[in-house]
């Protein structure tokens, strides 16, 4: 597998999870300051920091190979199904498209009623579950092939880091974002490099090798474009 | 563990089975039925996630 797919695969899946971290935390800072809200963010992103940097070389270094590649491969297939069956629901307007505005409403309406200590633990969790999501993507692709860990880690950063200052200057949420699009596009990904690893640990040859994954990828694009059609159709029939 | 488990698989019930079984049919089949496992591997991922578009939306 390219580096630079594993960086740009991880770098879209991030700031996917951190635009959502960002919502949560401008929440915070508008009800109860910066200074809580970024308090809760620097801790999370610390145990986010141990969490990968003690967990991805650990795993490569004491877990064999076939037994890795069978158990991120599911793990993988598992986020997978989950991003793409909900890019597909959108697609096929059976559930509304995300909508940071509302959740940002939400979420200060919310911390209204509280005092600032849920402040400072509504920062931290949300930083910390979202970043959880990315963690765990960073430590899976890095842990499928060696010598990729800087490159996924890197793309995590990158876009943790293009988030953050795009908050830092817009101070809103970002409403314009096409999350659905990229959500389905690392549904695919997550669910195709899933299936490619799982596949290898189990034993499956490949015919046409690391190549496979490209007709891999390509199966679930035509899949997914099947599935949103035909959900939208009976709504378009009534 | 409900909200590690709707963390991990998205509260389905369908795509953890998908996925078992697919894995069960590449151990047991693989040897039998040779280059064939690979497309049945993927057929039946690709079934899963057909099935799994028709549990309630979350």
């Amino acid at each position: 597998m390219s580096p630079w797919v594993a960086a740009g695969t991880t770098f879209l899946a991030s700031a996917l999870e951190f635009v959502e971290a960002a919502t949560i935390v401008l929440a915070v800072a508008y009800t109860a300051g910066w200074r809580v809200a970024l308090r809760g963010m620097g801790w999370a992103a610390a145990v986010l920091v141990v969490i990968t940097g003690v967990l991805g070389p650990a795993l490569l270094l004491y877990v064999p190979l076939a037994a890795l590649q069978i158990g991120i491969g599911i793990f993988l297939m598992l986020f997978g199904y989950t991003w793409l069956r909900k890019a597909i629901w959108r697609y096929a307007g059976r559930k509304p498209m995300r909508n940071e505005d509302a959740a940002f409403a939400a979420e200060i309406e919310e911390l209204r009623r509280h005092e600032q200590r849920f402040a400072f633990a509504t920062a931290f969790n949300g930083v910390l579950l979202e970043g959880l999501e990315v963690a765990v993507i960073v430590i899976t692709f890095s842990t499928g092939r060696a010598g990729t860990f800087v490159w996924a880690a890197g793309g995590a950063l990158l876009a943790g880091a293009i988030v953050v200052i795009a908050a830092a200057i817009l101070r809103q949420p970002f409403s314009r974002l096409p999350e659905n699009a990229i959500g389905f596009i690392v549904g695919i990904m997550l669910l195709s490099f899933g299936t490619f690893w799982s596949g290898e640990g189990l034993g499956i040859a490949w015919w046409a090798g690391e190549a496979t994954l490209a007709w891999i990828v390509g199966l679930y694009t035509i899949a997914a474009f099947v599935l949103i059609a035909a959900w939208r159709r009976p709504r378009a029939l009534a | 563990m409900n909200s590690v488990y709707k963390f991990i698989a998205g509260n389905s019930r369908v795509t953890p089975i998908g996925i078992a079984v697919a894995a069960i049919i590449a151990l047991t089949l693989h040897n039998g039925l040779g280059w064939w496992t690979a497309p049945l591997y993927i057929a039946v991922l690709l079934c899963t996630l057909a099935v799994c578009t028709f549990e309630p939306v979350q």
